[in-house]
């Protein structure tokens, strides 16, 4: 693909995110904070490990 | 060829035969040499040979048998390593001009584990530069190749990694995963892959595509070895595999990942669910935005990795890796953090999926191989983008962290392998191999994934 045929696809990409975001935050009424590190939700392999 | 070694064997076959004394670590190491370079030109599976070193590693690992002294279940296995990962002394190119005489200084974690465990590393092995790309032809070394058929993609990243394994060179090598770069070449090439839990295996000494994102793991020609490797390179214990106690239940969410399928695929796959177990219906309401959203938070962090080579040596980059680099500026901060936000949603939709079921089961590809120069794919209801068919039911998996796994359950018409994605919840791995190695069992898989002949069905 090409930059501009990439460029074009990461906007739709962007779109649709930001669109889901606008219906989720209506529909639900939640506060929703951004997930940066995955640790916080997975916990550790100490605590679970083969489970 | 030692008279006791069969072609393709698994990691524990061959361990079983050190401990008998029927084989020899060196004379496999040998033999799995030798074949790595006979198959070479036809597959281009690897950048880097390491004779020497592995030679090196195999006669200290015979010694050790010769006084009973192993260090381990994993003493004496040959590994081809992917080419993104550091090895002291080595150069490590990631498939790239830009690092094509990067000598390393430090052995990265997982390679200072598996050399604690006795690995005997053969070689580093090609990939999509940078571990940007699934289809593995875009490398400053040359495609590489599927075995089982060369005009095909071996599909990526860590096509090199697949490709050795497939084709019996050795049956364990270490890939990486940020949106299915385990799997997705397992799943072409006929092999196991397994992307474990986030952070399970470090990632340290390991150059980033992106760091939220990213995974390592063993590609297998069996899912014994892939528990065997697992256990080697990380903290995992893995019990021997065994008959389970009961009938699986297996959730299947049709939205999203049973759309866009080639029609022997979807056969091949709703045969190995219904052998697997019970299936039941799951739905994950946001399951069609997370492709996207991982895309989203991929690119950001990838481009903030390669700034600086960008600027500096852009034309050193594969045009189709520099472009995505490039557009990936068109991603905004406050996309970035959406993206994020939907990411909470996400592993909780998953974690609800996986509530009253054993594992998630879908395609991990939707179709089988592509041929080496194609862009878009046909499937059942029309033809998509190859980019988007290959990522289409790993990249969600990325997004969560959640262990999966991409075992082979059928060939099409053609030949060309089927793999069934299994998904755990966090940290259950030893859940994923055995409903696996269950499949495996029930499919009459052996342990000659790749060797011409073979038919898993």
């Amino acid at each position: 693909m090409t930059e501009s045929e990439l460029k074009a696809d990461l906007e739709l990409r962007r779109r649709l995110i930001l669109d889901a975001i606008e219906r989720v935050w209506q529909v639900d009424l939640r506060e929703i904070r951004p997930l940066l590190h995955l640790e916080e939700v997975l916990g550790r392999p100490d605590s679970a490990r083969n489970a | 060829m030692p008279d006791a070694l069969t072609p393709g064997m698994s990691a524990a076959a061959l361990v079983r035969g050190y401990r008998s004394g029927a084989l020899s670590p060196v004379e496999v190491a040998d033999h799995a040499l030798e074949l790595a370079r006979a198959v070479q030109p036809r597959l281009n599976a690897f950048i880097t040979f390491l004779d020497e070193d592995a030679r090196t590693a195999a006669r200290a690992s015979e010694q050790r048998y010769r006084r009973e002294q192993p260090l381990g279940p994993f003493d004496g296995v040959p590994v081809a390593m992917k080419d993104l990962v550091h090895m002291a002394g080595v150069r490590t190119t990631a498939a790239s001009k830009v690092l094509a005489d990067y000598i390393a200084t430090e052995d990265a974690e997982v390679v200072r584990r598996l050399r604690a465990g006795g690995a005997v590393i053969l070689g580093k092995t090609n990939l999509h530069e940078f571990a940007y790309g699934p289809t593995g032809v875009l490398s400053s070394f040359g495609s590489c190749r599927n075995p089982r058929d060369v005009g095909r993609m071996a599909g990526g990243s860590s096509s090199g990694s697949a490709a050795a394994v497939a084709a019996g060179v050795c049956p364990v090598a270490v890939g990486s995963d940020t949106g299915g770069s385990i799997r997705i070449p397992a799943a072409l090439c006929g092999v196991v892959g397994l992307k474990p839990t986030y952070g399970r295996v470090s990632t340290s000494g390991v150059l980033p595509l992106s760091w939220s994102l990213d995974h390592v793991g063993p590609i297998t020609a069996t899912v014994e070895d892939a528990g065997l490797a697992l256990a080697a390179m990380s903290d995992f214990t893995w019990p021997s595999p065994g008959p389970l106690d009961r009938p699986l239940r297996v959730g299947v969410c049709r939205d999203h990942f049973f759309e866009h399928l080639d029609a022997a695929v979807r056969e091949c796959v709703e045969r190995g669910i219904r052998l697997l177990g019970e299936p039941r219906e799951v739905r994950m309401p946001s399951i069609r935005l997370s492709a996207a959203a991982q895309s989203l938070i991929l690119a950001s962090e990838a481009r903030a990795f390669h700034q600086r080579w960008l600027a500096e040596r852009g034309d050193d980059y594969e045009p189709g890796v520099r472009n995505r680099l490039e557009a990936a500026l068109e991603v905004r901060g406050v996309d970035y953090v959406q993206a994020a936000r939907l990411r909470r949603v996400m592993v909780d939709e998953m974690r609800a999926a996986l509530e009253g079921v054993d594992v998630l089961a879908m395609p991990a590809v939707p179709v089988p191989a592509p041929p080496l120069s194609a862009t878009d794919v046909a499937v059942e209801d029309g033809s998509i983008n190859v980019l988007s068919a290959l990522l289409q039911n790993t990249s969600p998996v990325n997004f969560t962290g959640f262990p999966a796994i991409s075992v082979p359950c059928g060939e099409t018409d053609s030949g060309l392998p089927v793999g069934l994605q299994l998904v755990a919840r966090p940290w259950q791995e030893a859940h994923l191999l055995a409903a696996s190695w269950r499949l495996e069992q029930l499919l009459g898989a052996s342990r000659m994934n790749g060797i011409p002949g073979r038919r898993g069905q």
